[in-house]
């Protein structure tokens, strides 16, 4: 996916540490309630049955989106979450 | 730094909310016709809509020194009943000759269906023949990536459309790059939850440059806000960008697309070349 991507065409003033320092708190925020919202569907009467719905899966392969190094992840999550386009 | 909200819906919005942009030193703001929230009845309800949007707004956004500018269409969401849109599309030539009538907007699709489809065309069609912009719609969430590509597809191989003219709107991660390929404009719209975020269309830009990009904040009746479109501007300016290549996506940007109508009034501050020179 990254491969067909030009590199980047307006570089970041800022430095990736810079950028951590800045969005750190930011991004633990958005997973905690991810986890939080599984954790709240799961103990709910039928949580289990929830978890058999492939929007589940949908998020947990999301997850593993986020896990890898490979770069472009918010495309490829949006691709995840897309109709097939044919 | 002047701003240009280049699409909002503002019928749904208050007074307060022109209040805010003005004291945000938004100077001008363009609405696209677009779905009231029900299925409207009868063709008369998009007449009186289209006189709403040609004539009160103007008014009301002008007690703020806001210029207000709109796009006439069926919208895709009620394109369905191909008949019911016909009757629509028969006096959209009307409106189009009003003074704050930029073009034709914001055609797309919803759940790309053959008969959005041929709505759609049918208005593009109308467009070519009056010489003016094209707004377009993209669709939501699962059904954006494969709208895109229909009407991308569908434009590019008609044979007698300048991208430069046309924009696309609610672009995302996944679907710019097909936009801009094609050499259409590509708008991004910051929208809780369902669009696009302050920081994601930062990121956009920065990936693909300043060139025929433009954000929009969409508010309508919706969970929304025009305080966003700003909101993408302080972060643009916190990431430590140039604040002429944050003017050029804000301002300049939209005064080079929606410039192209002799009806525009706002000039950019800088020449194109130069605002995209980084």
């Amino acid at each position: 996916m990254a491969d067909q991507h030009p590199i980047p065409k307006l570089r970041s003033p800022k430095t990736g540490p810079e950028l951590l320092d800045m969005y750190f708190l930011y991004a633990r925020s958005h997973l905690l309630e991810t986890a939080s919202i599984l954790d709240r569907i799961q103990r709910a009467p039928d949580g289990d049955k929830a978890f058999a719905d492939p929007r589940i899966g949908q998020l947990i392969a999301a997850c593993d989106i986020i896990k890898d190094t490979a770069g472009y992840r918010g495309e490829r999550f949006q691709l995840l979450f897309s109709d097939p386009e044919k | 730094m002047f701003v240009i909200e280049p699409h909002i819906h503002m019928i749904a919005r208050t007074t307060a909310d022109y209040e805010r942009m003005a004291r945000m030193h938004t100077v001008a703001c363009c609405e696209p016709s677009f779905w009231a929230g029900y299925d409207r009845t009868s063709p008369e309800a998009f007449y009186d809509y289209f006189t709403h949007i040609t004539t009160f707004e103007p008014t009301r956004a002008a007690q703020y020194n806001i210029d207000h500018y709109c796009w006439i269409c069926m919208n895709p969401k009620e394109a369905e009943d191909v008949a019911f849109s016909r009757e629509v599309i028969a006096f959209i030539p009307e409106f189009l000759e009003k003074p704050n009538a930029l073009g034709v907007g914001e055609i797309g699709l919803n759940l790309n269906t053959p008969n959005e489809m041929t709505v759609f065309e049918e208005q593009v069609e109308v467009a070519l023949k009056h010489d003016v912009l094209i707004w377009i719609h993209t669709p939501h969430l699962k059904d954006k990536l494969k709208g895109t590509r229909m009407m991308v597809d569908y434009l590019t191989g008609h044979g007698g459309i300048d991208p430069e003219k046309v924009c696309f709107d609610h672009c995302e991660e996944h679907t710019l790059k097909m936009v801009r390929d094609a050499g259409f404009w590509a708008s991004m719209t910051i929208y809780p939850i369902t669009k696009n975020s302050p920081g994601r269309v930062v990121d956009a830009i920065e990936i693909y440059g300043l060139e025929k990009m433009m954000v929009d904040a969409s508010g309508d009746w919706g969970p929304s806000d025009p305080g966003t479109l700003h909101d993408a501007i302080f972060e643009m300016r916190r990431r430590g960008h140039d604040i002429r290549n944050v003017e050029t996506v804000f301002y300049n940007n939209p005064c080079f697309f929606l410039g192209q109508s002799d009806k525009f009034k706002q000039k950019p501050t800088v020449p194109r070349q130069e605002a995209w020179a980084v």
